[in-house]
């Protein structure tokens, strides 16, 4: 008797872990996942959102996740830049990026879009092919 | 002569192994906490615009207030020493497990579900609803948890299959993926995997690495069929998480550091190993020695440790070979 209530038991507790993956289209959840996150078929050309600083001549400097968007996650400061773009907050978090950076040697933070061969960037071919500036702020003095 | 079958663990076996379990995830959690409280708190400065609720909070209209998300971080450190350390788990299994899950809710909820604490949500939620009952059945709370981990990689195996069988048979879409994550980490100014970047100029390293992802994800359900088994998938699947860190720079913790994999593992022959060591050499420090032990650790729920060390005494994984004689 005890052992048909386990079985019963240990196959809902499966289909509770399972279920999220039974629902075609199904977006992904937390603590119960579809766990997508190497799934999907990216293909060599990939966009990535991006926010840099340009220097005094124009120059690119790469910004770390910390002072994109406040974390140590690359993955979050990537969803973070897309999320401000998809909602038209672009200049809004430029400007909050350029006040992270005020008083160093960066003259300008641009939010962008940066458009990439993945296999080929790292054969060397590391510009972009195509860039879509979102937003542009001045970095304030201190 | 053949090796020593590896025999299924006795019920007090499963008991010790359960409390070693819960300890184990209970200390991975609260460290967890722990070492990402800066992270954590910093949630409370974030920016409406970035909350996207799932899960258990997807109703939530907003951010909670700082001084109540900080309030309920820290109450999960304390709660999660308490688990660990088996106190009135009655109550503190359950308050953890609700806790943990609505810290780590939370932590998903800015726009980016991360994958890195799922099993152990789950795991702890099990443990948690188990110790909570007044006589839980140790063998069945470990095949439980046992389950819980195994269907978890079978699902991300499906997740694979269903985004395009043959491309992930072949290799491409590891490759594109390994190449698309590394080159995030790049534009993002954070540090990436240099053995990566190496290997996506290699494709022919990828089909015989995405039939092992796949094996290994999908054949997850193996590891419940024979303990013997498991030890073989849990190697299999912490060699693969290992993998994902070497080319992706990617830490998923809780497989990494084994706990994850704890209710596959005889656990339970730990505490006699290590007794062993220490009759074996007495300048050992007895305090070191209790202090992972415990006074009691033969002694499980169901009673007296003597049926347990009989089980243990069976046969061991620790077992060291007979050391040469003075001429071998």
């Amino acid at each position: 008797m005890r052992r048909g209530w386990q079985s019963l038991l240990a196959a809902a507790v499966v289909l509770v872990v399972v279920a999220p993956a039974l629902r075609p289209d199904a977006p992904d959840g937390y603590p119960l996942s579809t766990y997508p996150m190497f799934a999907a078929d990216r293909g060599r050309e990939v966009d990535v959102a991006t926010a840099v600083g340009l220097d005094g001549d124009g120059n690119v400097v790469r910004l770390d996740p910390e002072t994109i968007a406040d974390t140590d996650e690359v993955v979050l400061a990537a969803a973070t830049v897309w999320q401000a773009i998809g909602a038209g907050a672009e200049a809004r978090l430029c400007a909050e990026i350029a006040d992270r950076v005020a008083g160093g040697s960066l003259a300008a933070v641009e939010v962008r879009g940066e458009t990439y061969d993945s296999i080929r960037y790292f054969d060397g071919e590391e510009s972009p092919a195509e860039v879509v500036t979102h937003a542009r702020c001045a970095v304030p003095a201190r | 002569m053949s090796a020593p079958p590896i025999a299924a663990p006795g019920p007090d076996a499963m008991a010790e192994r359960l409390r070693l379990v819960r300890m184990l995830a209970g200390a991975f959690a609260t460290g967890y906490l722990l070492v990402r409280l800066p992270q954590l708190l910093a949630l409370g400065g974030y920016d409406e615009a970035r909350f996207e609720p799932v899960g258990v909070l997807a109703g939530l209209e907003s951010p909670l207030a700082p001084a109540l998300w900080g309030a309920l971080v820290l109450a999960a450190i304390p709660l999660g020493v308490a688990f660990s350390a088996g106190r009135r788990l009655a109550v503190t299994a359950p308050a953890f497990a609700l806790l943990l899950l609505v810290v780590t809710t939370y932590r998903n909820s800015w726009g980016q579900v991360f994958h890195t604490e799922n099993l152990l949500v789950l795991q702890v939620i099990v443990l948690a609803v188990a110790l909570a009952l007044p006589r839980p059945d140790p063998a069945f709370v470990i095949r439980l948890l046992a389950l819980v981990t195994v269907t978890t990689y079978v699902v991300s195996g499906v997740a694979k299959l269903r985004s395009g069988a043959w491309d992930w048979v072949a290799g491409d879409t590891l490759r594109d993926q390994v190449a698309y994550d590394n080159l995030r980490k790049a534009t993002l100014g954070a540090p990436y995997s240099p053995l990566g970047a190496w290997a996506v100029g290699h494709a022919w390293i990828f089909p015989p690495l995405a039939v092992a992802t796949l094996a290994v994800e999908l054949g997850a359900p193996l590891a419940l069929v024979r303990p013997r088994w498991a030890l073989a998938w849990v190697a299999c699947a912490w060699t693969f998480h290992l993998g994902v860190l070497a080319l992706m720079a990617i830490f998923f913790p809780y497989p990494l550091l084994g706990v994850a994999f704890a209710p596959l593992l005889p656990l339970e022959r730990i505490p006699r190993w290590l007794r062993r060591r220490r009759a074996r050499d007495p300048a050992r420090s007895p305090l070191r020695y209790r202090s992972i032990v415990g006074p009691t650790s033969a002694t499980t729920a169901s009673g007296s440790g003597g049926a347990a060390a009989a089980a243990l005494r069976r046969g061991s994984w620790f077992k060291r070979p007979p050391r040469p004689g003075p001429g071998g």
